[in-house]
């Protein structure tokens, strides 16, 4: 079963708490990593490029010190190592301007604002996961439990 | 050589000695006495030669209306002007003695002297007359520019209060709500803590280990802890971060043995459990100060100041409510500890208010800026020597781009704001309210400013004021 990771990142540890306890049900076929602030993550983008293992997805909290979250992820979805990483941006603070650039240059996938409705956000994860490893052409059958149903029915109605 | 006098002054002199030296034309009030009434006849134009007038208008149908100042003249004024030149013979606003006045007048009966190389009459008085009616008009346009001024200075003032009595009021709601979280986390603590018990006392330390779980460890030396822990232990990950936030160490694990690591998978649960409380106390807790910190601004208006008002606190209290303003910006506080802070005789409120409004414009400046690795430095000290000796120096400064030197007095003046467009809302008072502040604690505000270092600071006197 290939390894896939996924990435949360915020500065605060109680809020990152949370939304890695929204993902568990995703623990058992996937390593999620958590970060608390978007230096931390670069070092492990490396460690995940050179063991060969595979970034599905990225959680990032926009305002943090140091590099905010549309930069971090605009800095992964330019990374040719991570063509394919899915993005989420988690906020509470965007501005409309921050929001534009995170959809116009970062390339998230989809915005949620805190506070988050836990379900949705793990559903979307699935969802959003699922067309990574369809798109990647991972085994899928290793992820069955936590596929998402509808996606891959239309995979399999079109191809 | 004295200057040759203008031919404006010139003939401004001949005027008034030709026409307005007749003793017989002489006329005498007393202060308060009404010279012309509202519409009163008069063939009359007339010169102040000692004295004020105070030229006012009424609303025509009140018998006592608003009286409004047209405009004020003193020695050299013309007044009936209008009603003289104009022919119509009639006054236009009512003229009162301001002080004891001496008047002199010319009537329609006069004639024009040398009109041969003067001119006519109205030749003659067109100069002073137009010259008079232009100071009144720029009198009244400043008058109207300074009452605007005023207008806007109150609708601010007002617009500020508003927001206080807001924020004050969503404070109060909000503190309730709190409250009961808190109190309730409190209870289900309580009652976990039994009931967890009755288990085993195994799983209650573990649950207060979680509990009173609060190291700051990065995010990185934990993963690569957990990794090795997942190799020794055979732990899945999240597993193997519980046993690195119980353990800390390679040796504090070991030292638990391998039936507790072997038993997390289980118990590992009741450690989360326990952390989700301390994370609600500590959220809890947060909120309430956050909520408090508003309250005090809002407060407003009920200032009352204190002996034994302690300048340390007052700065964590302002920390606190611009929590996420700093976010994105490094704080480096020098402020000491409680304890050893002394106290001064102050208002709370006052105090959080000075160092509010001056952080929050930093924060500002340093994010409109962008200014890399944004920095802001708070430093309490008690000035040891010099004119200033015995007074509470508080010091902050920002590395951001700077106030330029022809600004250094006007950002203190109402009204004036950077703070033009964007999110960002400037009501232009911050600074202004910071020194009326200080000003009234007989403190010193100075600012010096270069690129790069922007440092505001306060001087509050506290031996003087402590007694």
């Amino acid at each position: 079963m290939e390894k896939i990771n996924i990435i949360c990142v915020d500065d605060q540890a109680e809020v990152l708490d949370s939304v890695l306890r929204d993902l568990r049900p995703l623990a058992k076929f996937f390593r999620i990593e958590e970060c608390e602030s978007a230096a931390a993550v670069q070092t492990l983008l490396d460690e995940i490029a050179d063991s060969g293992d595979q970034l599905g997805l990225v959680i990032s909290d926009h305002v943090m010190p140091g590099k905010n979250g549309v930069d971090l992820l605009g800095d992964i979805s330019k990374d040719e190592r991570f063509a394919g990483t899915r993005k989420i941006l988690l906020t509470g603070q965007a501005t409309h301007a921050d929001t534009i650039r995170a959809v116009n240059e970062a390339h998230i996938d989809s915005y949620f604002e805190k506070p988050w409705k836990p379900h949705e956000l793990l559903a979307q994860a699935k969802h959003l996961l699922t067309l990574f490893i369809l798109e990647k052409g991972i085994a899928h059958e290793d992820f069955m439990p936590i596929l998402d149903q509808s996606v891959l029915l239309e995979k399999l109605r079109h191809g | 050589m004295p200057a040759e006098p203008l031919p404006y002054q010139k003939n401004l002199e001949r005027i008034n000695r030709v026409y307005f030296s007749d003793p017989k034309r002489r006329l005498s009030f007393k202060r308060g006495e009404v010279i012309l009434r509202q519409n009163e006849a008069s063939k009359l134009l007339f010169l102040v030669v000692r004295g004020d007038v105070i030229a006012y208008q009424k609303d025509d149908d009140e018998a006592d209306g608003m009286r409004y100042e047209i405009f004020h003249a003193s020695v050299g004024s013309y007044i009936g002007i209008q009603s003289f030149f104009s022919q119509r013979y009639a006054v236009s606003s009512e003229i009162v003695a301001d002080t004891d006045v001496e008047l002199a007048y010319i009537d329609t009966d006069v004639a024009a002297v040398e009109p041969e190389i003067y001119g006519s009459l109205v030749e003659q008085f067109t100069p002073a007359m137009l010259h008079e009616l232009a100071v009144r008009n720029s009198r009244m346009f400043e008058r109207t520019v300074e009452k605007e001024a005023a207008l806007k200075r109150m609708h601010r003032a007002e617009m500020s209060a508003t927001l206080g009595q807001l924020a004050a009021g969503i404070a109060h709601e909000l503190n309730n709500a709190v409250g009961v979280l808190a109190r309730k986390t409190d209870f289900i603590l309580e009652f976990l803590e039994s009931a967890i018990a009755e288990r085993s006392d195994e799983l209650l330390d573990i649950f207060r280990r979680g509990l009173n779980y609060s190291a700051v460890t990065s995010s990185e030396d934990i993963r690569r802890l957990a990794r090795e822990f997942e190799a020794e232990y055979d732990l899945p990950p999240d597993i193997a971060k519980v046993l690195v936030r119980i353990a800390g160490t390679r040796e504090n694990a070991k030292a638990l043995g391998k039936k507790f690591i072997a038993g997390l998978e289980s118990s590992a649960r009741y450690w989360e459990l326990g952390h989700d409380l301390h994370d609600m106390r500590v959220a809890a807790k947060h909120a309430a100060s956050i909520v408090r910190s508003v309250k005090l601004l809002g407060g407003g208006g009920n200032i009352v100041r204190e002996a034994g008002t302690n300048v340390h606190e007052s700065l964590c209290e302002a920390i606190a409510l611009l929590k996420t303003h700093l976010r994105e910006v490094r704080l480096e506080a020098q402020i000491g500890e409680a304890q050893d802070c002394p106290t001064i005789c102050a208002d709370m409120t006052e105090l959080v208010q000075i160092w509010v409004n001056i952080t929050k414009n930093a924060c500002d400046a340093l994010k409109l800026a962008q200014t890399p690795d944004p920095l802001i430095k708070m430093r309490l000290q008690v000035v040891p020597t010099g004119t200033l000796r015995g007074f509470i120096a508080v010091t902050i400064t920002d590395n951001g781009p700077g106030v330029p030197e022809s600004l250094h007095q006007k950002i203190f003046q109402p009204d004036f704001t950077t703070k033009k467009n964007g999110l960002q809302f400037g009501l232009g008072l911050g600074l202004a309210i910071v020194r009326r502040i200080v000003d009234s604690y007989e403190g010193e505000i100075s600012l010096e400013s270069v690129p790069g270092k922007t440092s505001f600071c306060i001087h509050l006197p506290y031996s003087k004021t402590n007694t």
